[in-house]
C-alpha cells in the first residue's frame, strides 16, 4: 500500500503540469526550459510512427538514459503493451515512469501487464471508465486519456475524457442496490470496490492527464476545463515552427487554463503549428482502421 | 495588490444594496476591493469581508462573513489542491475551537491572489516548472517581496523547500529561487522515483504527541548545510540506523526559520494525517 502510495504520489506532484514528448536531449533540455513537469523520451514521435507503418518498440535505453542525464525533471519511457519485459528492462534502467502504451505496436493482444508487481509507477491509456478502471486494477498509478496520438486533431481526446466524466456521473446517479452495483462492475469487468471508490470520489482514483492530439494552449486548457489534472503534448511542439514559444504557451496556458485573459496572450503569434491530420480524414483514408486509440482494451 | 480601501460601512453597503440586479451590478463596482466567482471582497479595515450572492427570489441575496485570516496554497503546478484539502479538514475538525472564526483557504495564481493572503504555502511539483510559470507570470516578483514579510507565514514541501532555498547545491542553474530559507539544498538527493519512500517519522519533539507521522519522499530534496543556524532550527534529521538505510542517517528534511517558515522536503500532504497541518495552523499562521 505504502509502495503504492509512493507510485501514484509523483503523478500527483505532475498535476497541472505539461508532459512532452522528446526524441534527443536537446529536445528534452527545451522542455524542461519551457517548463515541463517531465519528459517521455521517445525514438520517434507518434506522428512520425504513425507514418512510418513499421512495429514500433520501446526506445534504444541508450537514448533513453542520454535523456535522463540531460534534465532534472522525470524521465518516462513507452514499453508496448503486454511487453513485461521491455518493462523489465525500463525498470533497471530507473526511468521515472512507464508509460504502457497503445501509441506502439502491442506485444500481447490479449493481456496487458501485471503492473502491480513492478516497482516502477505505470501510466496507461484508457477511452472508457472501464478500460481506465481495468488499467488501475492492473496496478497502473496514473492515467492518460488516449485521444489520437500523432493527429493534431484533439476531438478524440476530448470524446475519451467527457465519455469518462459522463459514465462515471451516470453510474453515482443510477446505482444504488449491491446487485446494481455487482451488474455495473461485472460490465466494466472491474472489481466492485473499485467502482464504489470511484463513484464516491468522482473521479479516478488515481490522477488523469490529457493526451493524444493536443497542438495548440487552447487544446490543453480545453482539456483542463473538462475536468484533466494536466496534459501530455506528443508530437504537437516538435512539429510546430516553434517549438520553444509553444512548449512555454501551452506550460502556461495548463496553469491558468480557466483565465480568458491569460489564454488569449499565450494563444497569439505561435507561428505555424503542427499541420496535422484530422479524425474524418483517417476514417476516409486507404488504411481505415488505424486509430492507435482502438488498440488495447 | 488592495485594489482600494473600502471603508467598513462600505461593506454594509455592498450587502445591503444587494437585494435587485442593479445594486448587484452597482456594489460589484463601486463598493467591493476584489472578485472571485459569485465572492466579492472587500477590506474592512482588520481583515477581509467576503460577501457571497446567490440568486433568490427578488434578484440577488448577499451573505457576509468576516475573514481574519486567509492561508493561500500556490498554485501553479503540482499537489497544491491535496494542501487546500488538508487545511479545509483542519477547519473543519476544529470548529472554531481553537482557531476561533474567519479562516478561509485561497488558491494563488496571480499577485491580486498572492496580496490577500495571511499565509502561504507552496505545494510539492517541479521546482524547475513552478519557478519558471511564476517569473512568466510576473509572480515571481511579487513572490519574492510576499515571503520576505516577516508577519507572513510561509510552508514549503519538497519543491517548494527548493523555490525557497536560498542556495542549491545541485542543478542550481535550472530553478531561479526565492532565497529565503537560509540553507543549501540538494535536489533529488535520493535519486529517482526507484528511491522514492515512505517512513514513520517521531516529529513529537516538535508536534506534542505526534511520534507516528507518515512521511512520503518523492524525488525528494533535503538540506544539505545550513548556512545560518542563528536563524535556523532544524526540526528533523532522518533516523537511518533505525529504518536500515544507514546511507540516509542524519539527513535533514524538515527546519524553521524564525517564528515564520516552515520548510520539509516530505510531502505531508499526502498522508492521511492532518496534524502537521494542524501544526502548521497553530504555530506559524495563528502563533497559538
Amino acid at each position: 500500500m505504502s509502495e503504492f502510495k509512493v507510485k501514484a504520489g509523483l503523478a500527483q506532484m505532475l498535476k497541472g503540469g505539461v508532459i512532452m514528448d522528446v526524441v534527443t536531449p536537446e529536445q528534452a533540455i527545451l522542455a524542461e526550459k519551457a517548463g515541463a513537469c517531465a519528459v517521455m523520451a521517445l525514438e520517434r514521435i507518434p506522428a512520425d510512427m504513425r507514418k512510418s507503418g513499421q512495429v514500433c518498440r520501446m526506445s534504444d535505453p541508450h537514448m533513453i538514459k542520454e535523456i535522463m542525464a540531460a534534465v532534472s525533471i522525470p524521465v518516462m519511457a513507452k514499453v508496448r503493451i503486454g511487453h513485461f519485459v521491455e518493462a523489465q528492462i525500463l525498470q533497471e534502467l530507473q526511468v521515472d515512469y512507464i508509460d504502457e502504451s497503445e501509441v506502439l505496436t502491442p506485444a500481447n493482444w490479449s493481456e496487458h501487464i501485471a503492473k502491480n508487481s513492478f516497482s516502477v509507477p505505470f501510466v496507461c491509456g484508457a477511452k472508457d471508465l472501464g478500460e481506465a478502471l481495468r488499467r488501475i486494477n492492473e496496478g497502473a498509478a496514473m492515467i492518460r486519456t488516449k485521444g489520437e496520438a500523432g493527429t493534431g486533431d484533439v476531438s478524440e481526446a476530448v470524446k475519451h475524457i467527457s465519455k469518462i466524466n459522463h459514465q462515471i456521473k451516470e453510474l453515482k446517479d443510477t446505482l444504488k442496490s449491491d446487485e446494481e452495483f455487482e451488474k455495473a462492475a461485472k460490465e466494466l469487468r472491474v472489481p466492485v470496490d473499485l467502482l464504489k471508490t470511484t463513484l464516491q470520489l468522482g473521479k479516478l482514483p488515481v490522477v488523469n492527464f490529457a493526451a493524444g492530439g493536443v497542438a495548440t494552449p487552447a487544446d490543453a486548457a480545453l482539456l483542463m476545463q473538462l475536468g484533466c489534472e494536466g496534459v501530455f503534448v506528443g508530437s504537437g511542439i516538435f512539429k510546430s515552427s516553434n517549438p520553444e514559444k509553444l512548449a512555454r504557451s501551452i506550460v502556461q496556458a495548463t496553469t491558468h487554463y480557466d483565465n480568458p485573459t491569460k489564454l488569449l496572450e499565450v494563444s497569439s503569434d505561435l507561428g505555424d503549428l503542427m499541420g496535422g491530420v484530422s479524425i474524418e480524414s483517417i476514417n476516409q483514408g486507404a488504411n481505415n482502421g488505424t486509430r492507435l486509440s482502438e488498440i488495447g482494451w | 495588490m488592495r485594489l482600494s480601501v473600502a471603508e467598513r460601512g462600505n461593506c454594509k453597503r455592498l450587502a445591503a444594496s444587494t437585494c435587485g440586479c442593479v445594486g448587484f451590478a452597482r456594489c460589484l463596482y463601486e463598493y467591493c476591493d476584489y472578485i472571485t466567482g459569485l465572492c466579492a471582497w472587500a477590506w474592512a479595515g482588520s481583515g477581509w469581508i467576503r460577501v457571497v450572492f446567490r440568486p433568490a427570489q427578488t434578484g440577488w441575496a448577499a451573505e457576509y462573513v468576516m475573514v481574519r485570516c486567509v492561508i493561500g496554497v500556490l498554485a501553479l503546478q503540482g499537489a497544491f489542491i491535496e494542501h487546500v484539502h488538508h487545511l479545509e479538514q483542519c477547519i473543519e475538525n476544529d470548529a472554531g475551537k481553537c482557531y476561533g472564526p474567519g479562516l478561509e483557504i485561497v488558491t494563488v495564481k496571480e499577485s491580486a491572489q498572492l496580496w490577500r493572503c495571511d499565509a502561504l504555502v507552496i505545494p510539492g511539483g517541479e521546482s524547475t516548472s513552478m519557478s519558471l510559470i511564476a517569473q512568466r507570470n510576473g509572480l515571481f516578483d511579487d513572490l519574492y517581496k510576499f515571503v520576505r514579510d516577516s508577519s507572513k507565514a510561509i510552508w514549503g514541501t519538497c519543491a517548494g523547500l527548493i523555490f525557497l532555498a536560498e542556495e542549491l547545491s545541485t542543478q542550481g542553474k535550472l530553478v531561479k529561487t526565492l532565497q529565503l530559507f537560509k540553507g543549501r539544498v540538494r535536489r533529488n538527493a535520493f535519486g529517482r522515483q526507484a528511491q522514492s519512500f515512505t517512513q514513520e517519522c517521531d516529529f513529537s519533539s516538535f508536534i506534542p504527541n505526534c511520534s507516528d507521522f507518515p512521511t512520503t519522499f518523492i524525488r525528494a530534496p533535503v538540506i544539505e548545510k545550513i548556512l545560518d543556524p542563528e536563524k535556523v532550527e532544524v526540526l528533523y534529521k532522518l533516523d537511518g540506523v533505525g529504518t536500515g538505510h544507514a546511507s540516509m542517517d542524519g539527513l535533514i528534511v524538515a527546519a524553521r526559520q524564525g517564528q515564520n517558515v516552515l520548510v520539509t522536503s516530505f510531502h505531508p500532504e499526502l498522508a492521511a494525517d492532518i496534524r502537521f497541518h494542524d501544526w502548521f495552523i497553530k504555530e506559524f499562521v495563528l502563533k497559538l
